[in-house]
């Protein structure tokens, strides 16, 4: 028996370390391949490209792609025709950004003694509340539907002031490389009451939507004190219906444990628990 | 040795205390020391706070005279949100209007308005601009919020706590009707609090600022002005010209807010006005006229407590709607009756002294006089007899605590305790007492 763990133990760490290099063989491209190829083809999103290519961009689109351990690369050759070995951090003529989420944290801080005898001296911040009637608006928990038109986020726009805002889409479960997405709505009751709004590459399942102010240079604010994020199932409009429903049948005892004096933060987990088994629903389908 | 040391002191019965149990004396201001750090870093604020709620909600009676409040509460519950602002948020500013103007010629002398009314419209202005031309009527007596747009918080360091310093909390407050904190410097006519309640480590809501310091930018900004709280503000403007009032001169940062006494008057907004549409709101409701009459010369404070507004919170009295909380700390600024921290000196020194008397009972109990029977009874149990000794004296600490308590001081309740606990474990390491059957043993 103890003859084969040594064996055992090589294999799999030579199997590690193929696996391994095969991950760093290739980059992914993560979004933007509009306009940049690689061997003449245009590049496709989620297509692997070798670690020694050199994409060529017409300056119509940044390209980020995937470089593993090293981050992600965004490229932007600024309107003209350039060239870019793959995951370069620097290229003449090319704005390289590092935009993972990862990219502002560095390396992982190791606090030293002084920090931690410091700690026993200082404490964190407590939070304190407005005990008023919000009156900004933040997205609610809900279900919306996914149609040929785009999605109607009436229903999770309940609570929300008419007027332009831009939302922040994150995917749940959270991925570790997941993009989220931004898009913006004019928001009128009286025009929409869906609130009908086209935002690619939306799937069916749960997100977290968060509710942010345009500015008029183009990226979305997001510094609302007041602004709390929601949940959201899309749900295909084949099965709007039947889901709405079943959602709208657990309202009624979700209100009443909402009134019964159960913390708000139990109230929000057992409504996003049944959020989420509503988004199951949908893929078991 | 010890015996040694114990046959010496037997011999020298006016030896000096101080001098003999000077490692003791540390020792207990070293665990003083410890206490104090767990409660500034919140790890005694669990079982804390479960005493205090308990004080705040069952002891009110020895702080507060039994007449009945004065502050009602007009509240736009589930059915009223539906009925009268079509569950749509922010309210609809007209119908919020109304209420306020309506309840306004009802006579109470104070109404407070616990709505934020700091959104804009899609044209970039205020719903709430201009105001109706009839408001110079009105607006005098009422009182509007503004919220924390955004704040900052620097917490004291430790040395600075046990100085008696507190956290600090600059806010950027949110547009009053559609107007920032320096356009309403121009609108004396237009008053407004700030109903801003800092959380305890354990989540709890028991605490009001009597004042909160503003500023147009918290981040990057020193210049900052004190505001007061919506509770004091709302407890002035009643108590002008009254002799019931007990309004003390607001000089403590912040107090507690006792609950369970003087419980507001509650009503419904649909109780007393009527509504047939997204901010069509009249009077008429079933208890119009009682609500009229009742409220004549009182304080109306009108709030949310629908359920999608999440305004309700965690206090001593189980889950209330932020507007009942806001009612409370109105009546305890009324009262004279919230409770204030003590100073964190005076907090320490008080540890310091039941730390030194537990180390007094314990000498005390090694110097028992020679020659008498009880004396010699209670040598027999002496570690007993020490450890009684130090939990009568416990009893005795949390008793006066208790008594502070009814004087409107807050000391701390398990530190002590714990402290105590932790105390006797020390002096009987020192002591080393032998095991019963050891000891007879070695006498065999």
């Amino acid at each position: 028996m103890r003859a084969w763990i040594l064996p055992c133990m090589l294999v799999s760490a030579a199997i590690a370390q193929n696996s391994s290099n095969v991950e760093e063989s290739s980059v992914r491209v993560i979004g933007g391949g509009k306009g940049w190829l690689y061997n003449g083809r245009e590049l496709a999103r989620n297509q692997r490209v070798p670690v020694t290519a050199t994409l060529s961009g017409t300056g119509a689109t940044d390209l980020v792609l995937d470089c593993g351990q090293s981050g992600w690369y965004a490229y932007s050759c600024g309107g003209s025709t350039c060239r870019v070995p793959v995951c370069s951090s620097k290229v003449d003529g090319v704005v390289v950004r590092r935009v993972d989420p990862y990219a502002w944290s560095g390396p992982a801080h190791k606090a030293t003694l002084g920090e931690m005898l410091h700690s026993f001296f200082e404490r964190e911040p407590k939070s304190a509340e407005t005990l008023g009637v919000r009156a900004s608006g933040s997205p609610n928990d809900a279900l919306v539907m996914a149609a040929s038109e785009g999605i109607h986020w009436g229903p999770a726009l309940n609570r929300v002031l008419e007027g332009r805002y831009c939302f922040d889409l994150m995917r749940l479960p959270v991925a570790a490389r997941e993009v989220t997405q931004t898009f913006t709505i004019d928001w009128n009751r009286e025009v929409d009451r869906e609130g009908v709004a086209r935002v690619l590459d939306v799937k069916p399942g749960t997100y977290i939507i968060t509710k942010g102010r345009p500015d008029v240079d183009g990226p979305c604010h997001f510094d609302d004190a007041e602004s709390g994020a929601a949940w959201v199932v899309v749900v295909p409009q084949a099965r709007f219906e039947s889901l709405s429903s079943q959602w709208k049948s657990y309202s009624t005892g979700l209100r009443q444990l909402e009134q019964s004096g159960t913390s708000p933060d139990v109230v929000a987990t057992v409504r996003h628990a049944v959020l989420s088994s509503l988004a199951d629903s949908i893929g078991n389908q | 040795v010890r015996r040694f040391k114990q046959r010496e002191r037997q011999q020298k019965p006016n030896s000096s205390f101080f001098r003999e149990e000077r490692r003791s004396l540390i020792v207990a201001c070293m665990l003083t020391l410890l206490m104090q750090s767990l409660e500034y870093h919140g790890w005694l604020a669990g079982p804390e706070g479960k005493v205090l709620d308990w004080l705040l909600r069952s002891r009110p009676d020895i702080l507060i005279s039994q007449a009945r409040s004065p502050i009602f509460t007009l509240e736009i519950d589930d059915p009223a949100y539906a009925a009268c602002f079509g569950s749509a948020s922010p309210l609809d500013s007209a119908g919020v209007l109304t209420l306020v103007k309506e309840t306004a010629a009802m006579e109470p002398a104070v109404v407070g308005v616990d709505i934020l009314t700091d959104t804009l419209t899609p044209e970039g202005r205020s719903p709430y601009q201009p105001l109706p031309d009839d408001s110079g009527q009105w607006i005098g007596k009422v009182i509007w919020i503004s919220g924390a747009g955004y704040a900052r918080q620097d917490p004291a360091s430790f040395p600075g706590w046990m100085a008696g310093k507190h956290d600090e909390m600059v806010i950027k407050p949110t547009p009053v009707l559609g107007r920032d904190a320096g356009e309403l410097d121009e609108h004396p006519e237009i008053h407004w609090g700030l109903p801003v309640f800092p959380r305890d480590d354990d989540r709890g809501l028991r605490r009001v600022p009597r004042r909160v310091e503003i500023s147009a930018d918290p981040e990057h900004s020193e210049l900052r002005k004190p505001h007061p709280s919506l509770a004091r503000v709302v407890a002035e403007t009643y108590c002008k010209g009254r002799a019931e009032c007990r309004l003390d001169d607001g000089s403590d940062e912040e107090v507690y807010v006792p609950y369970g006494a003087k419980a507001p008057g509650r009503f419904h907004v649909l109780d007393v006005f009527r509504c047939s549409g997204k901010g069509d709101i009249a009077p008429g409701g079933a208890l119009w006229e009682e609500f009229q009459n009742i409220v004549k010369r009182k304080i109306v404070l009108i709030g949310g407590s629908f359920g999608s507004a999440r305004d309700f919170y965690e206090t001593p009295s189980g889950r209330l709607p932020g507007l009942v909380v806001n009612a409370y700390a109105v009546q305890a600024e009324i009262d004279g009756a919230g409770l204030h921290e003590a100073r964190r000196p005076l907090a320490i020194l008080f540890d310091i002294v039941v730390g030194w008397l537990i180390v007094w009972v314990f000498w005390r109990f090694e110097h028992l006089p020679h020659g008498r029977r009880w004396a010699a009874w209670a040598k027999g149990n002496q570690v007993r007899f020490m450890l009684g000794g130090s939990v009568v004296l416990l009893i005795a600490a949390q008793g006066l605590n208790l008594v502070l308590f009814g004087r409107g001081y807050i000391f701390s309740f398990i530190g002590v305790g714990l402290g105590v606990l932790l105390h006797q474990i020390v002096e009987i390491w020192y002591i080393n007492p032998q095991p019963h059957h050891k000891a007879h043993r070695s006498a065999g």
